[in-house]
């Protein structure tokens, strides 16, 4: 299931909610709809809840998680922190990092079992994103964008790339993540493909600007819905689309 | 013409020999661009064709095309894969990446991270110097197109710098590759390699010189043969400093350094270059007959040999070289290493992708057929360049495994037209590359004289130690195997001994092997003379199955203790190879059945050769009752530890207790208790020992300052603030 919505007219809701399998982020903002489309779509199979990180409202840019932990940069105050302990589940680790590279958002990308990282990323970084997070951490670039946190989003199911990305880079993310991947954009052509959508294994949500047709690709590419599958138009669609032969 | 190779060492190759007849260069980069140019074409070609198929189909799949393209390298398996992005070349690859330079391989990134470390050594800056200019060719050659492996990447360096090995082909189509400078001449002409090869003779008198950090080695050689040597130290390079201090003197004389460390450098410098000048006036001789001069001298010492009124060597003499590779500190044994480096050639199997073997900077020479040979190989070779080309698409995994290091020092005189069969299953084989070490060296020259030559069995001889065999012993095998087909009653034979090892049946194996009379192995194949006459003895040693597996290695991958203690003392040679070139203890998967080689190495030194065998050493009563008390000790350390820490926690435990106990004791018995406490300060405890608790929640006070409101103490404002709000509730009620 993909769904458009947009924070305060800004198309780029990657940057104001953090969507795992297991809780969902989401900034505070001048109204509650954008909260509202979250809470709406989740809040009956995981919790939901606003957070800030060292203030800001760009929390998905800034921190990265996964079903088993967040990571959030040292610049989170521990009052905000305290916030995320006591909102998170109790088998989700959260964890403060040091590190130069501050939006960890942008500069790594992950699911439950991988994560992408920025080249330069510390090493320190990374062993604490390998133990937190439980993923085996691979450093690669996009397109040959080194903030790979921006430039793709992947779920268990499969990933979304910079539009860029040549077909072999695609194989080789591939098979480095496990995950069928996509070149593909969001928001009407928009590159960030990370900044525009935040995605979970049964659930998307896109900025508002996201034509159909970039929808009905991260439908199918994220396996939100059975319909969208093209195998479906062969078995369960067929009788429908098929008259009569006889 | 013969089918029998045999091998000329550098130095014993004479002119008229045959194998130099008619050399020819042949332009590798034409060559490459005929293998490279149709794996991109398709590349090319399929690329729609995969957009197409996507676009039309939205199912997608995790690809199973495992590379990086960073590094440009294929992985086999999902580890590998994995592995590679946690190493440091990885990462230096994917900053080239970004910054838009082409990637290095492996050995690149580790002499550039190796040459740091040696200078600091050292103080010899010539590496670093050599790394420049490779990468600095490497730096004109942007064009890579991400659409090939590190061919493409090798290509375009061809075109910038003069290649530091020449490779010849010879009419074996195996590739035989030297250090270009060995071969007189700066010319490039090919008229020239084949002459100056040819003149490399035994009586060849080559010199190398080395210098560098304060050391010096010299060294005169003829053939392989040292006929001078000499060394010498001088305390030339400060310490910390880093580079040579003398650089500083010559640029600005105002600002020389004037310390004491400073003069007694100045003096050690001058006294080294004169030192070497004496040397070289002592060695005046043989440097007027040496054919070569091999120079190795950073750009400050160059002055010690071609400066001065009386310079001992010319610069402009053609048969001075540098060195075209990395050297280390200059003692004699590193004069040793590079001369072994310089008068090794590599050979390679002719179905080698070559375009991998060409390190940045290489050019091959063909040389041409022979005429008669040419004709009937024809359809041959088409067949195989077939192969080949396939091979090459298959990525470059293959090529290293078929590598072959084979030194020429101790090299006969050859033909080069060995059977095509045998050339075939060489190829076949694919072999793991042996180091280019002089030991490794001498091996393969061994082993090359045997290889290529017998189609016929009548030669074999069966005390040939194993490693040489391992062609032949394959190529028996199968002979065997194909005896062995009609002759049932030895395949059921050895059927059942294979059984017995496997499932560790000693009474059977016993009984199976209790045949006298040992008749070898050559007898026994002539003779298919089934039953009686073989002896199971004979099988002992033969490899029994499709991976050359020996009944040792079946016994001892099964974990069959008994019976591999059996066969050795049958006479089971543990030296034996498979077809992966493990010996069985290798083959081993657990300690114990490895622990049985060891020790009948302990019982039976000199039985068996356990080097080659890959036995570690001897494993005696003594030993293992040394570990035995080893392991107890450590046991031992370690049920103390746990003891410790069990005990801590009971601690932790009881104050945990005391903790809540305390808690959940109401103002008035807390108060009580403290008084008591007081009152019964000589008396005995009570269950709280402690009184000095924060009244809400009973953390302990000792050694901090509490919040207190009247006489209650608390550990923090939150406390307070809970038995305050407690409180007045219950003043209210």
């Amino acid at each position: 299931m993909a769904v458009r919505a947009s924070f305060e007219k800004n198309n780029e809701i990657g940057c104001f909610a953090k969507l795992t399998n297991t809780y969902c982020l989401v900034a505070v903002g001048g109204s509650e709809n954008f909260y509202s489309v979250f809470e709406g779509e989740l809040s009956e199979t995981i919790p939901v809840f606003h957070a800030s990180i060292a203030g800001c409202r760009i929390i998905g840019r800034m921190c990265v998680g996964n079903r088993h932990g967040l990571i959030v940069p040292s610049s989170t105050t521990d009052q905000e922190l305290q916030h995320i302990r006591n909102s998170l589940p109790d088998a989700v680790r959260v964890q403060r990092v040091e590190e130069r590279l501050s939006a960890l958002g942008n500069v790594i990308a992950c699911n439950d079992y991988v994560a992408l990282v920025h080249p330069d990323l510390d090493r320190e970084t990374e062993e604490i994103l390998a133990d937190t997070l439980k993923v085996e951490v691979f450093r690669q670039t996009v397109a040959e964008q080194v903030l790979v946190g921006s430039y793709c989003a992947f779920s268990n199911q499969g990933g979304l790339v910079h539009p860029k990305t040549s077909i072999e880079d695609q194989d080789e993310l591939s098979s480095l993540l496990q995950v069928p991947l996509v070149a593909g954009t969001v928001n009407r052509g928009s590159e960030v493909i990370a900044g525009g959508m935040v995605v979970n294994d049964w659930c998307a949500f896109c900025g508002l600007d996201t034509t159909s047709t970039e929808l009905s690709v991260i439908e199918s590419v994220f396996r939100l819905s059975d319909a969208a599958q093209p195998s479906a138009i062969a078995t369960t669609m067929r009788d429908s689309l098929i008259d009569s032969m006889a | 013409m013969t089918t029998s190779y045999e091998r000329h060492s550098i130095f014993h190759l004479s002119p008229e020999d045959e194998a130099f007849i008619g050399l020819r260069e042949v332009n590798p980069i034409l060559k490459q661009a005929v293998n490279t140019d149709p794996a991109s074409d398709k590349l090319e070609d399929r690329s729609p064709e995969d957009d197409r198929q996507r676009e039309s189909s939205l199912v997608r799949e995790v690809s199973d095309k495992m590379v990086c393209s960073a590094c440009k390298c294929l992985f086999i398996s999902r580890e590998e894969q994995t592995e590679h992005y946690k190493l440091d070349w990885h990462r230096f690859n994917l900053r080239l990446k970004i910054s838009g330079m082409p990637p290095v391989t492996t050995e690149e990134f580790e002499r550039k991270t190796g040459a740091g470390d040696m200078s600091s050594i050292s103080g010899s800056e010539s590496d670093s110097d050599e790394d420049d200019s490779d990468s600095e060719s490497g730096g004109t050659s942007s064009n890579v197109t991400g659409t090939d492996n590190e061919s493409s990447v090798e290509t375009s360096l061809f075109n910038g710098r003069h290649s530091s090995k020449v490779f010849f082909q010879n009419s074996a189509e195996q590739y035989l590759s030297v250090y270009r400078c060995i071969l007189q001449g700066k010319s490039n002409d090919e008229l020239d390699a084949a002459i100056f090869l040819k003149a490399i003779s035994k009586n060849t008198v080559w010199v190398i010189l080395m210098t560098g950090g304060g050391h010096f080695a010299g060294a005169v050689y003829q053939g392989k043969e040292v006929l001078e040597h000499k060394t010498f130290h001088r305390y030339t390079v400060r310490a910390k400093r880093g580079t040579a201090q003398g650089l500083r003197d010559s640029q600005n004389r105002s600002h020389a350094p004037k310390s004491a460390g400073a003069a007694l450098r100045r003096y050690n410098e001058a006294a080294l270059v004169k030192e070497i000048q004496d040397l070289l006036v002592c060695w005046a001789e043989h440097l007027k007959e040496a054919s070569a001069i091999f120079v190795r001298a950073p750009s400050y010492n160059k002055s010690a040999f071609f400066g001065g009124r009386a310079a001992p060597l010319d610069k402009k003499d053609p048969r001075i070289h540098t060195l075209p590779f990395p050297t280390r500190r200059a003692t004699f044994r590193e004069a040793q290493r590079v001369h072994d480096v310089l008068s090794t050639v590599h050979i390679y199997a002719k179905d080698t992708d070559m375009t991998a073997v060409y390190s940045p900077s290489k050019k091959a020479w063909k040389k041409s057929l022979k005429p008669t040979a040419q004709i009937d190989k024809d359809p041959e070779k088409a067949e195989e360049n077939h192969d080949s080309s396939d091979e090459e698409e298959g990525g470059e995994i293959l090529l290293e495994m078929v590598e072959q290091t084979i030194g020429t020092l101790d090299l006969r005189e050859y033909e080069i037209y060995p059977s095509r069969h045998r050339r075939r299953r060489r190829r076949k084989k694919e072999e793991p590359k042996l180091p280019i070490e002089e030991l490794s060296n001498i091996e393969a020259d061994e082993e090359v004289p045997e290889e290529v030559p017998e189609d016929t069995p009548a030669e074999d001889t069966p005390q040939e130690t194993q490693s040489k065999n391992k062609r032949k012993r394959k190529a028996k095998s199968k002979k065997q195997l194909e005896e062995n087909a009609d002759d049932s009653s030895e395949y059921g034979l050895r059927d059942e001994v294979f059984t017995a090892c496997k499932v560790g049946d000693v009474d059977a194996l016993c009984r199976l092997l209790q045949l006298p009379g040992e008749t070898s192995e050559s007898q026994e194949q002539q003779e298919n003379n089934p039953l009686d006459v073989q002896s199971p003895l004979t099988l002992l040693n033969k490899p029994l199955d499709s991976s050359g597996f020996t009944l040792l290695h079946v016994a001892s991958a099964a974990a069959q203790k008994a019976v591999v203690r059996l066969l050795l003392d049958a006479g089971a040679d543990p030296a034996c190879r498979d077809n992966k070139g493990q010996p069985p203890y290798i083959v081993a998967t657990d300690k114990d059945t490895r622990n049985v080689f060891r020790k009948y190495m302990g019982e039976n030194p000199d039985k068996y050769d356990y080097s080659k065998a890959q036995v570690p050493g001897p494993l005696t009563a003594e030993i293992e009752s040394k570990k035995a008390e080893k392991k107890k000790a450590q046991n031992a350390i370690k049920k103390q530890r746990e003891k410790g820490q069990k005990e801590e926690k009971r601690k932790q435990e009881l104050e945990a207790e005391e903790k809540k106990r305390f808690a959940s004791l109401t103002d008035r018995e807390k108060r009580a208790l403290a008084a008591e406490k007081r009152l019964a300060e000589q008396v005995a405890a009570t269950g709280v020992s402690n009184v000095k608790r924060c009244w809400s929640c009973g953390e302990s006070l000792l050694g901090k300052v509490p919040f207190q409101y009247l006489e209650y103490s608390f550990c923090t404002p939150r406390c307070v603030q809970e038995h305050r709000k407690a409180n007045t509730v219950q003043g209210k009620t």
